[in-house]
């Protein structure tokens, strides 16, 4: 019967999904407690699933068979060991919470039965992800998140904004997605299977390095773009024109961690290459740093969470590079606890101050919203991990991991300065001082069905250090633990905390400005200058040769050869019959002489 | 070989000569009627040639090959005549030269 746990889970969102579409959409009153009643449904099933014991080896559940080719073989099975159990818990939980905290953010939208049916058909397509247990079904379903992902970033359609971010998610998702597939071809070419039961067997009987190399590096891609990592985490920043409980469900509690858990599934692929591994472990620890400045100077509130939503993210990117996936599953299930929380919070501000997104038309909601404020504190200290907030445990799992990699070291705990920096900034900004607008001078506290979520994940933010999550997963130890990282780690946090308050405590504007930081370091101008201008003029070249070489050579200009032979040619004909017999017989006698002339040879 | 017999080269240096004089009719005759019978000597001259083989190589193929041009002279003439008199009728004469209204 458990066994069957998986299917019921997978499948009740996609049901609740197909139903409103089909027939509930036009009764919103419906539609919205059958899409949340299957996400509370799929929660409860993970519970269960996540208490069902461990049986060796996981279990998997019956398998469907579906593709049977000639060296190819992929059921659609689903895959329920530890990693999955625990990321299915984690994905239903936190989504059900903002299925919550939706009702009251939309309350008043008039089109929030598609906002749920996109919703529950994301939910669907996440633990598609998570329960698969090929490549194959993997990628399938990696697709419709990215699907998924593009039809809630673009939910209020009418803002040409919301389109553009939506297509540019879409569209940069897509190259990491190309270099996924190849990964995949290569890992299917290189091992024979694209099961996770079998590749760790195939992959330890070895493989040459630089195709496992490249096999490595193409599984990564698909990372870099679902996890929004250098370069292309262009996208991520743009996708919070969609509407707040999506920004805090996909773009910083599940989605955006996917890319993590497909590292994590491929690890054994990944471990024939330090090459690879090592180019994993370094983009995490830029990334760490990078996005942490620049949402140092970053206004909008949404923003600046997303920036930091990279950094965190690249957390774990560097843990799978340091091959210690325990302790990176562990910081991923404690940042979705704390961001969704950051995220909700941050909703609930700009819905207390009127869509008001900029922290610098808010201010004074300290008094106005006292409850936000404190849920954002609770966020804060567990994202600038401060014990004894849940950030704290797992980030310090990750830290000890670096203790003899400088370099990793420097800047992943540079970037948790700069993390306390920002952080106190927003604070600080947005809820400290005086309303600097007529929206946060009304500004209130939301209906209970988005405290309630807000109040569970600032409980489980404080708490959720105590998860023996290592343990649970079964994997390797971790590290053992080394007190310099420990302290200069927690030293740099702290750190940040006093010149943010040195220079925002009480600032009607922004004392700092530092222009490579509020530009995000000129990558977007990058891309738009030289991959855009460069796809432009490659465009304009295509045209230029179909309007002068096909167009105008080929077409035209076979017409016109056809008309200019005939003008010549009619002045051949005179119109004489006998004449043309004559030339007629004369052309025979020609041939007869011909063939005369071959036959005697 | 006798003097006085009859081969298949008398046979076909009379069916030469006989194309030959039609072809000049074809080409050097203006009034289309003389064309037609000059066409109808160009045929029967392939003809003879045709019958002369078969009787002197002993094989009926060539006989069969006559029947079948004879067919198509036949047709040939019939609607042959009908467009010369169609034409006569609309211009008032059987002239080659002056059938070049095609003539761009």
């Amino acid at each position: 019967m458990i066994a069957y746990a998986p299917y019921l889970i997978l499948l009740l969102p996609l049901l609740a999904a197909v139903a409103i579409r089909l027939f509930l959409y036009p009764f919103p009153r419906i539609a919205v407690p059958v899409s949340v009643g299957a996400c509370l449904g799929s929660f409860l099933g993970s519970l269960m699933l996540l208490n069902a014991g461990t049986p060796a080896g996981g279990m998997a559940a019956p398998a469907v068979p579906w593709i049977e080719l000639a060296g190819l073989k992929a059921g659609f099975s689903l895959v329920a060991d530890p990693l999955a159990r625990l990321m299915t818990t984690t994905v239903t939980g936190v989504a059900l919470l903002v299925h919550i905290y939706s009702l009251g953010y939309l309350a008043k939208d008039p089109c929030r039965s598609r906002f749920f049916a996109e919703l529950s058909l994301f939910v669907f397509s996440m633990l598609g992800i998570v329960f698969a247990d090929n490549l194959i079904t993997m990628f399938i379903f990696w697709e419709l998140v990215g699907l998924s992902s593009y039809l809630l970033i673009g939910f209020w359609h009418q803002r040409p904004a919301a389109g553009a971010a939506a297509n540019k998610a879409f569209l940069v998702n897509r190259i990491g997605d190309f270099g996924f597939i190849l990964g995949i071809l290569g890992a299917w070419s290189l091992f024979g299977t694209i099961s996770f039961a079998d590749l760790p067997s195939r992959a330890a009987s070895g493989a040459p390095f630089w195709a496992a190399t490249a096999v490595g590096l193409g599984l990564l891609c698909g990372c870099l773009g679902k996890s929004a990592q250098l370069p292309l985490h262009v996208w991520l920043p743009d996708s919070m024109e969609g509407p707040t409980p999506v920004s805090s469900l996909l773009h910083a509690a599940t989605m955006v961690v996917a890319g993590v858990y497909m590292l994590i599934r491929v690890l054994p692929i990944l471990e024939l290459s330090w090459v690879t591994m090592n180019t994993i472990a370094w983009i995490g620890a830029v990334m760490t740093l990078l996005p942490a400045l620049i949402a140092c100077q970053q206004n909008d509130i949404k923003r600046i969470l997303a920036y930091s939503t990279l950094s965190e993210i690249a957390y774990m990117v560097m843990a799978v590079g340091l091959n210690i996936p325990g302790p990176g599953m562990y910081h991923l299930v404690t940042h979705a606890f704390f961001k969704c929380l950051l995220f909700l919070a941050a909703g609930s501000a700009i819905h207390g101050c009127h869509e008001e997104q900029d922290i610098w038309k808010m201010g004074g909601l300290r008094k106005r919203m006292p409850f936000t404020f404190l849920v954002t504190w609770v966020g804060t200290l567990a994202l600038a991990a401060i014990p004894p907030f849940s950030g704290f445990w797992s980030k310090d799992a990750i830290f000890a991991a670096t203790y003899d990699r400088p370099g990793l070291a420097a800047c992943s705990m540079a970037a948790g300065f700069f993390t306390s920096f920002f952080m106190l900034r927003m604070i600080l900004v947005a809820f400290g001082g005086k309303p600097r607008s007529e929206g946060a001078t009304h500004a209130h506290e939301g209906p209970p069905a988005m405290v309630v979520p807000m109040l569970c994940l600032a409980v489980l933010s404080v708490l959720g250090g105590i998860l023996p999550i290592s343990d649970f997963l079964g994997m390797k130890p971790d590290h053992p633990h080394h007190a310099w990282t420990l302290w200069l780690s927690l030293l740099l946090a702290v750190a940040g905390f006093f010149p943010a308050y040195h220079l925002y405590q009480g600032a009607m504007q922004d004392p700092l400005r530092v222009p490579i930081l509020q530009a995000k370091f000129y990558v977007d101008e990058f891309y738009q200058r030289g991959l855009v201008a460069m796809q432009d003029g490659l465009g304009r070249l295509a045209d230029a040769f179909e309007g002068w070489v096909v167009r105008g050579f080929l077409v035209r200009g076979s017409g016109v050869a056809a008309r200019v032979a005939g003008q010549g040619l009619r002045l051949v004909q005179c119109g004489q019959v006998q004449l043309y017999a004559a030339v007629f017989i004369l052309g025979a006698l020609g041939v007869v002489g011909w063939l005369l002339g071959r036959v005697s040879s | 070989m006798m003097l006085g017999e009859i081969t298949l080269g008398h046979y076909l240096a009379l069916s030469t000569l006989l194309f030959l004089v039609g072809l000049a009719g074809v080409l050097l005759r203006r009034s289309l009627l003389i064309v037609m019978m000059s066409l109808e000597l160009l045929l029967n001259a392939a003809n003879l040639a045709l019958v002369a083989a078969a009787r002197f190589k002993g094989i009926p193929d060539p006989q069969v090959a006559v029947f079948f041009v004879i067919t198509v002279a036949a047709a040939e003439v019939a609607v042959g005549l009908a467009i010369l008199v169609a034409i006569f009728r609309l211009k008032k004469t059987t002239s080659a030269e002056d059938f070049a209204s095609l003539k761009f």
